[in-house]
């Protein structure tokens, strides 16, 4: 009986895993880390209480969220230890970023672009643009309202529209 | 797909108004399409990107080495754990070396230990015998 939970469960968060990594990779940037963070949210899923976890209206949505905060969490407690978020991802310095863009190729160019936006706005575009997520299932992950969400990624796809333009007009 | 379609939707897209259809028809038409207006190609970028992100998967080999290097601590520590067991029995235990007094002493110790045992086990024995009277009985009653 228990194992047949657990199988169930396996064959659920297998499909959920690869979700996970990606939400928390665009979080977390660095592959490693996202890598272990995954490992640690479906540990977390795992020892969970089966009738609890059986229980949630999506399992899908449960888990996205908990990567989330494990995620920020994370970040806030590696912020207060050491280096300030501006200085781990290198802050907007354009110089430094102008010197990038004539070693990666365009497609590197709009990760690195989407690197460099606060922690919360990755994650908006990552669960719109990638996941394609409604705008009810990102607010209640965000806990957001929704027309917030909406005005957040309106930012976004602007901000991000006019610095790679930007850029590019200056590159050649 | 008509260029005045996308360029409602892709005012609509700067605004965070289209819906996930909307966008899908976006994402075809600039992961697809062919001749785009010149002013339009830095959207390719970025939806060719969101496109490839999609299918990035966790590694699985990860899963693997992940259990293996579990595996190979533990087998480790156990090996260590029965070395140094085994170090310890070595240094610790001398040879039991006994005189012969010594010797015939334990061995009358155990003499009357066992005659005890066989005493008490005899008279177990004489209980269990009533049994077969009772037996006898029953056989000869259904007889």
């Amino acid at each position: 009986m228990q194992l047949a939970v657990q199988k169930h469960f396996l064959k659920n968060i297998d499909e959920i895993r690869d979700k996970i990594f990606r939400i928390t990779k665009r979080i977390l940037v660095s592959k490693e880390e996202a890598e272990d963070a995954t490992q640690e949210v479906i540990l977390k899923l795992w020892q969970m209480d089966p009738e609890k976890r059986d229980g949630f209206k999506s399992l899908e949505a449960y888990s996205v969220t908990m990567a989330k905060n494990y995620c920020l969490d994370r970040l806030k407690s590696k912020q207060a230890q050491t280096l300030s978020l501006d200085e781990r991802f290198g802050g907007v310095n354009s110089d430094s970023v102008q010197k990038k863009i004539e070693q990666v190729d365009e497609l590197n160019l709009v990760q690195e672009l989407i690197d460099k936006l606060p922690e919360k706005e990755r994650l908006i575009i990552q669960l719109r643009e990638i996941e394609q997520y409604d705008f009810n299932e990102i607010a209640s992950i965000l806990n957001l309202p929704e027309g917030t969400i909406r005005v957040y990624l309106s930012r976004i796809r602007k901000k991000l529209r006019k610095q790679f333009i930007e850029l590019q007009n200056n590159g050649n | 797909m008509e260029i005045k379609t996308i360029k409602v939707l892709l005012k609509k897209y700067l605004e965070g108004k289209t819906s996930l259809d909307e966008e899908s028809i976006l994402r075809d038409y600039f992961n697809n399409g062919q001749n785009l207006p010149e002013e339009w190609i830095h959207y390719r970028q970025f939806f060719t990107y969101f496109e490839k992100s999609k299918n990035e998967s966790f590694p699985l080999s990860k899963i693997n080495s992940y259990n293996n290097k579990k595996i190979w601590i533990m087998v480790a520590a156990s090996i260590a754990l029965l070395i140094g067991i085994y170090l310890i029995d070595f240094f610790e235990t001398q040879p039991i070396v006994l005189e012969q007094q010594e010797v015939e002493f334990v061995f009358k110790q155990f003499k009357t230990q066992m005659k005890n045992i066989s005493t008490h086990l005899n008279n177990g024995v004489q209980k269990v015998s009533y049994l077969d009277y009772w037996n006898k009985s029953t056989q000869k009653l259904l007889k």
